[in-house]
C-alpha cells in the first residue's frame, strides 16, 4: 500500500474545490488566508509528512483506504484553513 | 417576505425580526406595534436619536477619524466617568462603552453550556475594558476602539465546556511565543529565499541537525511562467499535451460573467468566527533569547544555503530549549483554546453580528472574536444556493496546468529544461517529540 503524489494531488484538489485555498501543484496547496501547506513522501511511501509554514506539524499514515487518507489528511490542516 | 429589522428593547441592538406568522414579540407602545425598519443602517440611526434625546449628544462615538494618539497629558478638563458632569469627548465615548460592555456582559452570563471561571465584577469589567480602550487610543488605532465599542464583555476571560479550557492569559502567551517564532523563522527563510533568487544554486537538498532538530532547503526546478505564455501561445496543441484540466470550479468572476448580480452573490455568504488577539502589553516568552542568527556566511551558495539550515534547526530548538513547548504542541494549544472561545461566543452571540472579549490577566490584553461574512464560491455551497440555475452551467469554468510527468515525456530536454528554467525552494524543519528531546 504506498501513496505516490497524483494520489495526494487528487485529494489537494478535492479540498480546493470543496473547501477553498488553491492546489499549486507541486504537492504545495495554499490555504485560503494565505498559509501553506506542503506535502512530503517518506522514502517508504507509506506516510504523508505535512508542513505548516514550513514546519512539519503532522504525519499521515496510508493503509490503503483512500477515503479515511483523504479524511486524515484534511483533518490535519482543516484547523488552519480556517483561521 | 423581505428582511425587517427591530430594537431589541432589553439590549438596545438591532436584530433582524423573524416574526412572520405572529405579530412580532417585540411589541410597542400603546397597542402599536414597534417600529420595524428595513435596513440594519435604519434601525441602528432610530436608536442613536433616542439615545441622543434621552443622554444629549454623544455622536463622538462614531467619529473615527482622529489620527493623533491621545495621551493622557492631553486631557484638560476633570473627568467623571460614574457622574452626570463629562467634560471630555473621549470620556463621554467610554462611558458609552462602558454601560454598553456592562450591558452585554450580563448577556454573556447566560450561556449554560459553559462555565466561566473568576467572573468579574461589573466594575472590574469596565476597569479592564478601559485598559484595553486606553490601548488602543493610545496608538490613534480607531478601528480597534470601534471594535471594542461594539464589544460584548465575556463574564471572564477563562471559560471552560467539555471542548477544553480557555485561558485568554494562556492564550496570549502561546500566541506571543508563535508570533516571535514565525517572525524570527522568516527573517532567516527570506535570506535563503534571496540566494535562491538571485543565484541561481544547483538543484539539490542542503541540510543540518541540531539537538535533533532537522532542517532542509530542498531547491528544485520551477516553471518559467514567461516561457510558460509563449508556449501555450506558439503552440497550443503541444501545450494541451502537456498540461492537464483541473478541477471544474466557479469563481466570483466566472459567477458574474454569467448573469449573476453582486446582490445574489451575498447569498453565498456565511458567518465564521475570526479569533484576534489585543496585546497591550506584551508578556516576556523569552524573546530576548529567540533570536535569529541571519549571517549566512561568505562562502559558496551550497555552503550559504546549508548554514541557513542549520540558523533555522538552531532557532526552532533554542525555542524548545526557552519556551518548553514544540511548535506543534504550541500549535495544537493554542487551536483547541481559540475553538473553545469561539464556540462560547457561538453559544451567546447566535445572530453572529457583535465582537466579543475575553480579558486577559493583564489589563489590556485579552482575545477578541468577531464575526466574519465571507462568501464561497465552491461548487457544494453555490449549486446548494442556486439549485438548477441555468446561469451555473455557463459560470462552471476549468483551468489547465503543466503535468511535470507528460512535459518531460513529449518535451525535449532543451524545451524541458527552457520552460523550467526558474528554480523555487521549500523549507522544512522537523522537531523531534517533546518526549525525545
Amino acid at each position: 500500500m504506498t501513496i505516490n503524489s497524483e494520489k495526494i494531488d487528487n485529494i489537494l484538489d478535492n479540498i480546493e474545490s470543496e473547501i477553498g485555498g488553491e492546489n499549486r501543484g507541486d504537492l504545495i496547496f495554499r490555504g485560503e488566508n494565505g498559509s501553506e501547506f506542503d506535502f512530503e513522501i517518506t522514502d517508504d511511501f507509506e506516510t504523508v509528512n505535512i508542513y505548516h509554514d514550513s514546519i512539519l506539524l503532522n504525519e499521515v499514515v496510508y493503509d490503503g483506504d483512500d477515503l479515511r487518507f483523504a479524511e486524515d489528511i484534511i483533518d490535519a490542516i482543516y484547523d488552519f484553513l480556517e483561521d | 417576505m423581505s428582511t425587517r429589522y427591530h430594537i431589541n428593547p432589553e439590549t438596545g441592538r438591532a436584530n433582524i425580526c423573524r416574526a412572520q406568522v405572529r405579530s412580532c414579540p417585540v411589541g410597542g407602545t400603546d397597542g402599536n406595534e414597534a417600529p420595524h425598519f428595513d435596513t440594519k443602517e435604519e434601525a441602528r440611526a432610530y436608536v442613536e436619536k433616542q439615545q441622543r434625546e434621552i443622554h444629549g449628544d454623544y455622536s463622538t462615538v462614531k467619529k473615527t477619524t482622529r489620527s493623533k494618539p491621545v495621551r493622557a497629558s492631553d486631557k484638560k478638563n476633570t473627568v467623571y466617568l460614574d457622574g452626570d458632569t463629562m467634560h471630555d469627548d473621549e470620556a463621554r465615548q467610554r462611558l458609552v462603552f462602558r454601560q454598553y460592555a456592562l450591558k452585554r456582559l450580563e448577556e454573556g452570563v447566560s450561556s449554560g453550556a459553559h462555565v466561566y471561571e473568576d467572573e468579574m465584577s461589573p466594575e472590574m469589567a469596565a476597569k479592564k475594558m478601559e485598559k484595553s480602550l486606553d490601548f488602543a487610543s493610545s496608538r490613534g488605532n480607531t478601528i480597534l476602539m470601534r471594535r471594542l465599542s461594539n464589544a460584548v464583555m465575556m463574564p471572564s476571560g477563562v471559560v471552560k465546556s467539555d471542548k477544553g479550557r480557555y485561558d485568554a492569559n494562556e492564550a496570549v502567551q502561546l500566541d506571543v511565543e508563535a508570533k516571535h517564532l514565525a517572525d524570527q523563522r522568516k527573517r532567516v527563510e527570506k535570506g535563503i529565499k534571496d540566494i535562491v533568487a538571485k543565484e541561481n544554486p544547483p538543484v539539490g537538498t542542503y541540510a543540518a541537525e541540531v539537538n535533533g532538530t532537522k532542517a532542509s532547503v530542498s531547491v528544485r526546478q520551477d516553471i518559467n511562467k514567461k516561457a510558460l505564455a509563449e508556449l501555450e501561445k506558439r503552440n497550443p496543441a503541444l501545450y494541451q499535451k502537456i498540461s492537464k484540466e483541473g478541477n471544474p470550479k466557479y469563481t466570483k468572476d466566472s459567477l458574474l460573467a454569467a448573469g449573476f448580480t453582486e446582490d445574489e452573490l451575498e447569498q453565498l455568504k456565511t458567518p465564521s468566527a475570526k479569533y484576534d488577539l489585543l496585546v497591550a502589553e506584551v508578556p516576556d516568552t523569552g524573546q530576548q533569547q529567540i533570536v535569529a542568527d541571519t549571517n549566512l556566511g561568505d562562502g559558496s551558495v551550497e555552503q550559504r544555503l546549508e548554514r541557513g539550515a542549520k540558523n533555522l534547526a538552531s532557532l526552532v530548538d533554542t525555542s524548545y530549549q526557552v519556551t518548553g513547548r514544540t511548535t506543534k504542541e504550541r500549535s495544537a494549544e493554542l487551536t483547541k483554546q481559540k475553538n473553545v472561545a469561539k464556540a462560547a461566543v457561538a453559544a451567546v452571540d447566535t445572530e453572529h453580528e457583535n465582537e466579543s472579549f475575553f480579558p486577559a490577566r493583564k489589563h489590556g490584553n485579552g482575545g477578541l472574536v468577531s464575526w466574519s461574512h465571507t462568501a464561497s464560491y465552491t461548487r457544494g455551497p453555490v449549486e446548494d444556493t442556486f439549485k438548477d440555475d441555468a446561469r451555473l452551467k455557463k459560470a462552471l469554468i476549468t483551468e489547465r496546468s503543466v503535468d511535470r510527468t507528460k512535459a518531460e515525456k513529449e518535451l525535449s530536454a532543451a524545451q524541458f529544461n527552457a520552460l523550467y528554467s526558474n528554480k523555487a525552494v521549500t523549507i522544512r524543519v522537523t522537531e523531534p517529540s517533546a518526549d525525545k528531546k
